[in-house]
């Protein structure tokens, strides 16, 4: 328990110093913004801003990103209150009674409602969080091979059976993603592999690449279809940005029960922010008194699925920060990111950089509170920020998209490489593909199958090793139990 | 129209046996070296190539059992404006990549950004080339100057004062 401290104040150190403040600031502010644009998610956010954190120490690199992060988490929920329209999938509950409540009048309310949640949220996460990295990274730290190879596993079908659609497009996104890590030199036996002759590819391709091309460009495109939208955001009609004591004592209990609940869903890899907050908004309406109210304004409503939502993201940090697996699409830009600066996240980090992890998390406390100081003061202009159209804000993101691939490699082969992506991202979306399996696939893809030759070669290539290892197995028993109720779900959906 | 017969899951379907098939194809010319570990470079694009063929077989199955077919269509006719806009917008990146280091920095970002706003922000041309020119100017100095990043100075390398 002193450990805890003790890191803790290292990583307060850390966080505390006077460029990494300035950083959480920007990057909050700048997530914020991105986070609120429709369509942009912190997916997004994270991908087109990557460039920043260029030549930063890499504490502050991934401190400016967590920042911008969180900033796209507190943002979301910006568009879904003023204009009905959520900055990504997981700000979709935040319309239910966050628009209705603008619509009455309750704008500022309701701002400040999603601001403080989120806070709420956050701070309840990080605090499970700081308790849990210690023990989960330690024990981490005995995984073998064939361990690795059944907690990949185990990742990738989460991600496949908790995430939306349909569960064997999941695993051909899987296989896809597969396919692109497999491309390059090997690293184990030193054949090329899968280069179609192309020099370029010999040293693989590198993820950032292709985020940048699905996440930023590939959104884009998405939003070709409806370039003349017009916002109508009437920022005269927000009142005051804040809740009166009985508001707040209203909202209090569920933004109380709901963050736990999605730190939970958060840890948990695949299941991200969406699944978080429309159960937080099934259990708050489920055992309201008057569940009527919900739809229609309810204020706990709006503030169980903000502190769910954020709790969620400090959730999606422990597998990241402890196993260097990502749960999500935007955790697995950060991965990408911190890779690029030469920081390998997972059980090591914490023995051999504790400056780095601890710092990471302790600036995650500041930065909740440097993004309820943002958010509460500036909702007014930032809410203004909404009505600059997509027409101009869209050729901006691609500018951002494109310049930041210039900085990964200095090759012009890359920005080939990002208009193919996000092609291919299109295309994807037409078919109803799944875009995180393929990520995360891509990501993983080089250390499943290290730790899949390597447990091969221990076992004298019997399968064996795979089920006689009691963690493996139990990964494996996880990986099974979660096609399982992934399967149920599917068929109970398709059967309504 | 022809396209009209096929479902997602069909296209989908077909699309991954042809991928699978390719990548299974250029598994087996793999070299095999007789160093490193004994499994080798072959097993695990096998076990991927599997993976995405049963996957494609599967929804073709299912679409051929299927009694409701969807058709989909990829729009090339109804959307034809976005999809021009993708392709010009894909060609203007590949060409942003390959002008970037001739150029320099600050004008191939101008022609980029003023490219593609035309494409989107269609007819305002006095505000494509404002927006352009900003962009290009306070990412410049953030990245060169603030954060001190080498970037391509081009053509004006020899004009720019700092």
């Amino acid at each position: 328990m002193d450990d805890v401290f003790h890191n803790l104040l290292l990583g307060l150190s850390v966080s505390a110093s006077a460029t990494n403040l300035m950083w959480v600031f920007i990057g909050g502010l700048l997530g914020t913004i991105i986070g609120m644009l429709p369509g942009l998610g912190p997916a997004t956010g994270v991908a087109i801003l990557i460039p920043i954190t260029y030549g930063m120490n890499p504490a502050t690199a991934l401190i400016t990103m967590c920042a911008v992060y969180y900033g796209a988490m507190f943002g979301g929920s910006r568009a879904s209150i003023m204009i009905n329209t959520p900055g990504d999938a997981s700000a979709i509950v935040s319309c239910f009674d966050g628009y209705p409540m603008a619509k009455s009048g309750r704008a500022g309310t309701a701002l400040a409602t999603s601001a403080i949640a989120s806070f709420i949220g956050g701070i309840i996460g990080m605090a499970f969080l700081i308790f849990l990295t210690e023990p989960v990274a330690a024990a981490a730290l005995e995984f073998g091979p064939a361990e690795k190879f059944s907690l990949m596993l185990f990742a990738l079908t989460a991600t496949i059976t908790l995430s939306e659609g349909s569960i064997i497009k999941g695993f051909l996104a899987m296989g896809l993603g597969f396919m692109l890590a497999t491309i390059g030199i090997d690293g184990q036996s030193g054949a090329i592999r899968f280069t179609m002759g192309i020099i370029d590819l010999q040293d693989g391709i590198d993820f950032l690449v292709v985020m940048i091309g699905l996440y930023a460009v590939t959104e884009v495109f998405k939003n070709y279809k409806a370039i003349n939208v017009v916002f109508d955001v009437d920022h005269r009609m927000i009142g005051r940005v804040w809740m009166s004591g009985a508001e707040f004592k209203q909202t209090l209990l569920p933004m109380l029960r709901s963050s736990p609940l999605g730190f939970v869903v958060g840890v948990l890899p695949g299941a991200g922010g969406t699944i978080a907050t429309f159960l937080s908004y099934a259990v708050e309406k489920s055992i309201s008194k008057k569940p009527e109210r919900f739809g229609k304004g309810a204020i706990e409503g709006l503030a169980a699925p903000e502190a769910a939502n954020n709790a969620c993201s400090c959730g999606a940090l422990v597998p990241l920060l402890t196993l260097g697996i990502p749960g999500s699409g935007t955790t697995a830009v950060m991965l990408g990111a911190l890779m690029m600066l030469g920081v390998r996240p997972g059980p090591v980090l914490f023995q051999q950089h504790p400056e780095i992890a601890w710092g990471v998390i302790a600036s995650m406390l500041v930065g909740n509170v440097m993004l309820l100081l943002i958010n509460l003061p500036l909702a007014v202009p930032l809410v203004r920020l909404l009505k600059i159209p997509p027409r101009i804000m869209l050729p901006l993101i691609l500018g951002m998209g494109y310049m930041g691939t210039y900085f990964l490699n200095y090759s012009a082969f890359d920005f080939t490489l990002v208009s193919l992506f996000a092609l291919a991202g299109y295309i994807m979306s037409m078919l109803s593909i799944p875009v995180p399996p393929l990520v995360l696939a891509l990501i993983l893809g080089g250390m499943t199958e290290q730790a899949y030759r390597n447990a091969l070669t221990i076992s004298n290539g019997t399968l064996a090793i795979f089920y006689e290892k009691p963690i493996s197995l139990a990964f494996l028993i996880l990986a099974a139990v979660s096609l399982a109720y992934g399967l149920l779900r599917h068929r109970k959906l398709t059967q309504k | 129209m022809a396209e009209n017969r096929f479902t997602k899951d069909t296209i989908t379907g077909a699309l991954s046996i042809a991928l699978g098939a390719v990548y299974l194809a250029s598994a087996t010319t793999i070299p095999v070296t007789t160093a490193g570990d004994r499994v080798g470079p072959r097993a695990f694009p096998y076990l991927v190539a599997a993976l995405v063929i049963c996957c494609g077989l599967w929804l073709l199955l299912k679409e051929f059992l299927n009694k409701n077919p969807q058709p989909f269509s990829w729009g090339f006719r109804r959307d034809r404006a976005v999809w021009i806009r993708i392709i010009l917008t894909m060609a203007a990146g590949i060409c942003y990549g390959l002008v970037l280091d001739w150029l320099g920095y600050l004008i191939a970002t101008i022609l980029f950004v003023m490219f593609v706003s035309e494409l989107i922000n269609v007819g305002r041309h006095r505000q494509n080339l404002l927006i352009a020119v900003i962009f290009s100017a306070t990412t410049f100095i953030a990245f060169a100057l603030v954060l001190k990043l080498s970037l391509p100075r081009g053509i004006l390398g020899a004009v720019l004062p700092f």
